[in-house]
């Protein structure tokens, strides 16, 4: 499955129990609309760590990573990159 | 004295001490005091009169202590609502409470229920003007030019008067609102600054909301010792607001057992130094044993952790752990802070032997008034001795009490009183639901987790996915259930009534 599909997959099962509606744009803040809170925080990161096998440092934990869509497209980018250098 | 006497009074002595951080800005004492008196300006504008209750729906930040400390000035009741709560909870409160003005800000009135909107009774009053397309009234906006107007004279409000109605889950599922008077609010704040020794050199870092009894304090507490308040809304990426207590060179920070479980496991907060903060204070449920002693091996010596318990019917607080006994009474919640009388007591009202569990019994100046409007409710909790918490508790040798459950079924998740009740309601809300069970479980994270068991109707089938969006659209975040059962049948004790706590060992 293509890495965009997977994240919002994640995101909409997850936090949003199947209902696509409020993830209405992949570039819109999680935490601001509600989608995701601080404990929803840890499970991202728990899905991140455990089904794309990444390790996550304490300092990546911000919203310039995690909090949209895109943003988490481009983290996980960045590090399979760096993983794979 | 009044709470807003408290801002004057620090307004008086140091009107240009820094009173709140919030991002790049940092707001002086002289700020607030300008900006809620035009808040009571606009108030009064509008014949709003002493006793009346205005809401207020708001995230931390300067907008929401201008609207908090100007009502307080217009003689107003404040009705603090949780802005992480559904649409459809604050027009039950604004209603129940009989509210006449919500300060709100344009992108949280945006989400309100027309019913809220269109209600005669309530003008809605947006304090921005970040919604161009927000049509509603937005003529009161804190930062610009004063309202004129005619003098403006502050209402003769006094100890007795209601101060703040905060809504928190009942037993019977219904939301109660534990009404505040100033003289409630004023006691608990000299009481809890008496014991954090606060002065005007601390600065909290606050990622508690300011609806919230616990971020409450901290607001009134540094306001009434001329210290600063810095406001960091972003707990969901930790690492963030570690920059902030470290660049704004906190003294202290006030978290519930979840914030110090992330800090402790996804962040170097327990690695770094910290030169300027003072201490640490622990409320909103009980923090595990092995993260206290975690952080108490862990963190500096001259970081003072401060373990303290309370309620939101006793304004906040009503007991703390003295940080030099923490090291041999941990899991206890301590003594009761000064003013305050803490009692076990048996169901006769007899008073407990040493060792012996019975319900924590509180009395001082800060126990509420009642619950708004529920004399019914109000019984069942304040009595002739004070108020029953509901909390069963005993007491060892030393005086230092222990809690070791609940005689109401609530369950605390994160720092949240949830009524099971509740949840059990919006579930059977969904026709396919014959039976529904919702409980606590221990959680390393949130203390307690949420649980629902339910039983489908015969021939009818459902899934958990339909039960959590269900959930989702009716109840705050923190009550949707972490996770849902369906059973053919729910356990049932001697009487019939389903055993919860057989439901409780076999899903812990």
């Amino acid at each position: 499955m293509e890495l965009k599909a997977q994240i919002r997959d994640f995101v909409i099962e997850n936090f949003l129990f199947g209902d696509q509606a409020p993830l209405s744009d992949d570039a819109m803040s999680l935490l601001d609309n509600g989608i995701m809170d601080s404990v929803g925080v840890m499970e991202l990161v728990g899905f991140l760590e455990g089904d794309l096998f990444l390790e996550i440092e304490d300092v990546e934990l911000v919203p310039e990573n995690l909090d949209s869509v895109d943003n988490l497209v481009a983290f996980v980018t960045r590090k399979r990159e760096v993983r794979t250098a | 004295m009044t709470v807003h006497g408290m801002l004057e009074t620090t307004v008086a002595r140091r009107p240009d001490a820094p009173f709140l951080t919030h991002g790049d800005h940092t707001w002086t004492y002289r700020d607030l005091d300008r900006a809620a008196d035009r808040v009571a300006r606009f108030l009064a504008s509008r014949n709003v009169e002493r006793g009346d209750r205005v809401g207020l729906l708001m995230e931390n930040g300067f907008e929401y202590t201008a609207a908090f400390f100007g009502s307080l000035r217009a003689g107003a009741c404040l009705v603090a609502l949780n802005n992480l709560n559904p649409p459809e909870s604050h027009a039950h409160h604004l209603t129940d409470s009989g509210a006449v003005v919500l300060l709100t800000r344009a992108a949280q009135a945006r989400r309100l229920p027309e019913i809220v909107i269109d209600a005669s009774s309530l003008r809605v009053v947006a304090l921005d003007r970040a919604d161009p397309n927000w049509e509603l009234e937005s003529e009161l906006v804190i930062g610009e030019d004063l309202l004129d107007g005619p003098d403006f004279k502050p209402p003769a409000t006094g100890a007795d008067d209601l101060a703040l109605i905060l809504y928190t889950s009942g037993s019977t599922g219904n939301p109660r609102g534990v009404t505040l008077t100033h003289g409630n609010l004023v006691a608990n704040t000299n009481q809890i600054q008496a014991y954090l020794e606060l002065t005007a050199d601390d600065s909290v870092c606050c990622v508690l909301p300011f609806h919230y009894s616990f971020g409450n304090s901290l607001l009134l507490t540094h306001v009434n010792c001329g210290g600063r308040v810095v406001v960091d809304n972003r707990f969901a990426f930790p690492q963030k607001v570690l920059e902030t207590l470290e660049q704004e060179r906190c003294t202290g920070f006030s978290g519930v057992p979840s914030h110090y479980a992330i800090l402790a496991s996804r962040t170097d907060f327990l690695k770094r130094r910290w030169p300027h903060l003072r201490y640490l204070s622990q409320a909103g449920g009980a923090m595990s044993p092995e993260l206290t002693r975690r952080l108490h091996a862990d963190l500096p010596g001259s970081i003072r952790l401060l373990v303290m318990y309370g309620q939101t019917e006793a304004s906040a607080r009503l007991a703390w752990l003295p940080p030099d006994r923490l090291p041999d009474k941990i899991g206890s919640i301590g003594v009761a802070i000064p003013g305050v009388t803490l009692t076990v007591k048996r169901d006769d009202g007899s008073v407990c032997d040493e060792g012996e569990t019975g319900e924590i019994v509180a009395d001082g100046p800060n126990i509420m008034q009642g619950y708004w409007n529920d004399s019914v409710e109000t019984a069942e909790v304040l009595f002739d001795d004070g108020l029953h918490t509901g909390d069963l508790a005993y007491r060892d040798r030393d005086g230092f009490i222990f809690i070791v459950g609940r005689a109401k079924t609530m369950i605390k998740a994160g720092a949240n009183r949830v009524s099971p009740r509740q949840i059990e309601d919006v579930i059977l809300e969904l026709e396919v639901v014959a039976e529904a069970a919702v409980f606590g479980v221990p959680d390393e994270l949130l203390g307690e987790a949420i649980v629902a068991c339910l039983v489908p109707v015969p021939g009818a089938t459902i899934d958990q996915k339909t039960v959590l969006l269900h959930c989702r659209n009716h109840l705050a975040s923190f009550k949707i259930p972490s996770a849902v059962h369906i059973l053919s049948d729910l356990p049932r004790n001697a009487s019939g009534k389903t055993d919860v706590r057989v439901l409780v060992s076999t899903y812990s």
